[in-house]
């Protein structure tokens, strides 16, 4: 996506109609990002308006070496790990064996499945699970990486990340014996 | 297992990474108005940014004003110019300008010799030009009663008097100020001060916190204050205060933080700046842990530098002076004290410089001085002071600080 280098200088200058149309270009996508972060519709709207109020604050510090895009999506990003930096959010909260679950058991189901009730899943996620799973799979964070971002260990990280795994595969093979028993 | 698990990150993945929806309308109304309110809070601050600088510029040409109208005359030979009102009238728009050194008697009135000099210039100046009327130097006005002054052969003093706007009772005042001789003063006081400050802050939920757990307690001030008589009215003060505000802290609690060298402490915020606190006991805190601290101490000791202009009413034995001007602060110290505990084992933190205090702003100040006359030398001096931050104390902290005090002191005045 070409630079909005037009759109970045008048939301420098202040100008309103420049942010409103900022606004109105990235507010689906980010909203899109914030959603899988937040526990909920409502929560996802504060991070998206904590994030492009710092967005039009600091937006003269974008120096334009970067994509501008993913410069709005850090900032989204880490929005949404300022609201859980507490570590009794980041400790696993339940435990594999409680779940009964065999990830071997399980079939890819969730094609079947929209998008909406993909966010949900994620959504149903505990916070630390929530986290660890997004910036690992859509922000590409490492363990390492992750570790340091929320000031846990890499082990936590990893056991987390399991866990979310383990957690969704859980949750599908429900909506699978639901939608198998709906169309039976 | 392996190929399960990276299956549901990609069917996430594909099914998520480019996901939009559109936020409701609420949003961006809630974004407008903050960005409509931190508009509001830069056009403010640019203006405290002006009204600060207009003040500086008013005291600035306060002093200019009173330099160039002659109010101020430093010492006898100071080369301050005084022009007649005379000029004023002059349709021809000459000059007549002359300087006090050259044409007023000089504060000796039994200089003899200066007295002729005056005299002599006078007698010259309407030689050479009679018809002209001439600048007339107070020495000439007070011929009779100045020994040794002639009027000139073609002019008597009434034709003098004529010549210049001056009525008697101000030209006595004005020979008496010409007649002043500058003198210093030092007053050495100690002083009580009720501190407080004005916080500035995006997060007004910041200011309310700090402001909910901390408390100023009595502070004081000493120092000694140099004036500069320059007339029997003006002078100029300036001196070195030392202050030390002391403020308490409630308990509170204080979250983990990575510090700037990169290890992870528990990050104590008070209104004048912040510190790391690393406790000596307990394992090593991640970022988010939480640390309950118990009651603190917080001390500020400045430096200050005041630089005033200074009127005095005085009568033989109670005079006051009213004087505002400005203030260089240095911050010396600013340390926390702090108690620091768990079920086993307990600590005093002391932190001897906080992050995020500046070493230097500028305040305002504004006090008056009475002063009862013991002799011509001594007196005792009463001294309520006024003094509010102009620049902020803190940089870089989630609050700006402006410190003002109000302060009582007491001390006593040498003349010399």
């Amino acid at each position: 996506m070409e630079q909005p280098t037009k759109l970045i200088q008048g939301c420098i200058a202040g100008e309103r109609a420049f942010q409103t149309k900022l606004y109105d270009l990235f507010a689906p996508k980010m909203m899109g990002l914030c959603l899988r972060y937040a526990k909920n519709w409502e929560e996802a709207e504060e991070i998206l308006h904590e994030g492009f109020l710092k967005v039009f604050t600091y937006i003269d510090k974008f120096k334009g070496t970067g994509s501008f895009e993913g410069w709005i999506r850090k900032i989204m990003v880490n929005c949404a790990l300022s609201r859980y930096r507490n570590k009794s959010h980041l400790h696993p909260v339940i435990r594999l064996d409680t779940l009964g679950y065999d990830p071997r058991s399980e079939t890819n189901i969730a094609s079947s499945l929209d998008t909406k009730e993909l966010v949900s899943l994620i959504q149903s996620l505990p916070a630390g699970y929530r986290i660890v799973f997004n910036l690992f799979v859509f922000e590409g964070y490492k363990h390492r990486e992750i570790a340091e971002a929320l000031g846990i260990t890499e082990g936590t990280s990893k056991s987390n990340l399991s866990d979310a795994r383990a957690f969704l595969q859980k949750a599908l093979s429900v909506k699978k014996t639901l939608v198998n028993y709906n169309e039976a | 297992m392996n190929k399960d698990l990276h299956d549901i990150d990609d069917l996430f993945r594909s099914g998520l990474d480019t996901y939009e929806v559109t936020p409701s309308a609420g949003v961006k109304e809630r974004l407008d108005a903050e960005l409509d309110k931190k508009d509001a809070e830069s056009y403010k601050k640019r203006l405290i940014g002006w009204k600060r600088t207009a003040l500086l510029l008013l005291l600035l040409l306060t002093g200019f004003i009173i330099y160039e109208t002659g109010l101020l005359k430093i010492g006898s030979g100071h080369p301050g110019k005084r022009t007649t009102d005379k000029q004023m009238n002059n349709p021809s728009g000459e000059k007549h300008e002359e300087t006090l050194q050259n044409n007023i008697v000089p504060g000796n009135t039994n200089d003899k010799a200066s007295n002729n000099d005056a005299s002599s210039y006078n007698k010259e100046a309407i030689k050479n030009n009679p018809e002209k009327e001439q600048p007339i130097s107070l020495a000439g006005v007070e011929k009779k009663e100045t020994p040794g002054i002639q009027p000139g052969p073609d002019k008597d003093i009434n034709g003098f008097l004529k010549t210049i706007d001056i009525l008697p009772a101000e030209k006595m005042k004005e020979k008496k100020r010409e007649f002043f001789k500058p003198f210093w003063m030092m007053t050495g006081f100690a002083s009580y001060d009720q501190a407080g400050y004005q916080l500035d802050s995006d997060e007004p939920s910041a200011i309310t916190s700090i402001k909910h757990r901390e408390a100023h307690e009595p502070s004081f001030s000493l120092g000694f204050l140099l004036t500069r008589q320059l007339t029997d009215r003006w002078g100029l003060q300036s001196g070195v205060v030392y202050t030390n505000t002391t403020i308490g802290m409630k308990p509170q609690k204080t979250y983990a933080f990575r510090d700037p060298t990169g290890d992870v402490a528990y990050k104590y915020i008070t209104s004048s700046g912040y510190a790391f606190i690393k406790p000596g006991f307990g394992t090593q805190p991640l970022v988010g842990d939480s640390l309950t601290t118990a009651e603190a101490k917080h001390t500020i000791e400045n430096i200050t530098v005041p630089l005033a202009i200074k009127y005095t009413v005085s009568d033989k034995k109670i005079s006051v002076t009213p004087g505002a001007g400005i203030e260089a602060n240095f911050i010396t110290k600013a340390n926390l004290e702090v108690e620091i505990s768990d079920t086993a084992n307990s600590e005093i933190v002391i932190i001897r410089k906080l992050n995020g205090t500046k070493s230097f702003y500028w305040s305002f100040v504004a006090d008056a001085e009475l002063r009862y006359n013991i002799n011509k030398k001594l007196s005792l001096t009463v001294r309520p002071v006024y003094r509010h931050a102009i620049s902020p104390i803190t940089k870089n902290n989630v609050v700006e600080t402006f410190p003002h005090s109000f302060g009582l002191g007491a001390g006593v005045t040498i003349k010399f």
